[in-house]
């Protein structure tokens, strides 16, 4: 799947509608985790994708020079999501546990756990680790789900957040602090 | 050094992202300091903690909804040459 995204991009960059269309299609699940991870909830995770892709194709002209499309998506949707966190004044509404909304969108569980009460205990834990997420300011919690919940490694990061690695370094060593003392009761 | 001056270098340990030699001048510390093994576990137990953070995903009705929103708006923006903000 990996091989054909230089192709789709110049397609894309080259005006090319499918090919923009198959490029939303292989990342909208990604950038949609993303902003629920940072926004906790799915009107604002569902604005991320929405947003995001509206830019990128703005964009398009940009995207010569950009060596991997992934690091820009990601880097067009935290952007959007920052400024949504700000816009919301830290006040994301995240909603309790997991729940099923109104209408169209009926969320599940990404994980199957097997007893009432382990689901029980899942939905708290996850619960809780939002709760913390949530305390963070924005761009510590970024680092931290970008490095320890999404898997980038530092200079990733870095490049997604167009900032020194240093900077990296130091914002997930302080968010990692203050996690360890929020979900104290978890490790 | 300080224990304090050891916290970012415990990060790094546990990310196993550290240079050889100081990896070793860490580990010779931590061999030593109850309180910084301390850190050194719960940092692993936090990232375990995350790595399992889950968020739920909508049904694949909604990415089918999302993208045409997107093609449509973008689609819009063309035609009419304006943009949207």
């Amino acid at each position: 799947m990996n091989a054909q995204i230089p192709e789709l991009v110049i397609g894309f960059v080259e005006g090319s509608d499918a090919d923009f269309a198959q490029l939303v299609r292989m990342f909208r699940r990604k950038v949609y985790s993303l902003g629920y991870r940072l926004l906790g909830n799915h009107l604002d995770a569902d604005e991320v994708v929405q947003e995001t892709f509206v830019r990128i194709h703005r964009k398009r002209g940009d995207l010569k020079d950009v060596k991997y499309f992934s690091t820009f998506v990601m880097r067009v949707a935290t952007n959007y999501a920052i400024d949504l966190i700000r816009r919301r004044k830290g006040n994301t509404s995240m909603e309790e546990g997991v729940i099923s909304l109104p209408g169209e969108v009926q969320l599940d569980l990404a994980r199957k756990v097997a007893t009432p009460s382990e689901e029980y205990e899942y939905k708290q834990i996850m619960s809780e680790i939002r709760m913390a997420l949530d305390k963070l300011p924005p761009k510590q919690r970024l680092t931290a789900i970008l490095h320890d919940v999404e898997g980038y490694t530092k200079p990733e990061v870095a490049a997604i957040m167009e900032c020194p690695e240093a900077t990296v370094r130091s914002n997930l060593h302080i968010a990692r602090t203050k996690l360890k003392k929020l979900l104290k009761h978890r490790l | 050094m300080t224990c304090r001056e050891y916290l970012p270098l415990i990060n790094d340990l546990a990310d196993g992202n550290i240079n050889l030699e100081v990896e070793k001048k860490t580990k010779s510390h931590l061999n030593e300091c109850r309180d910084c093994n301390g850190e050194l576990n719960q940092t692993k137990k936090l990232k375990r903690l995350l790595k399992n953070f889950r968020t739920p995903q909508p049904d694949r009705k909604y990415y089918s909804k999302a993208t045409s929103q997107i093609l449509g708006r973008i689609a819009g923006i063309t035609k009419t040459g304006h943009s949207i903000n």
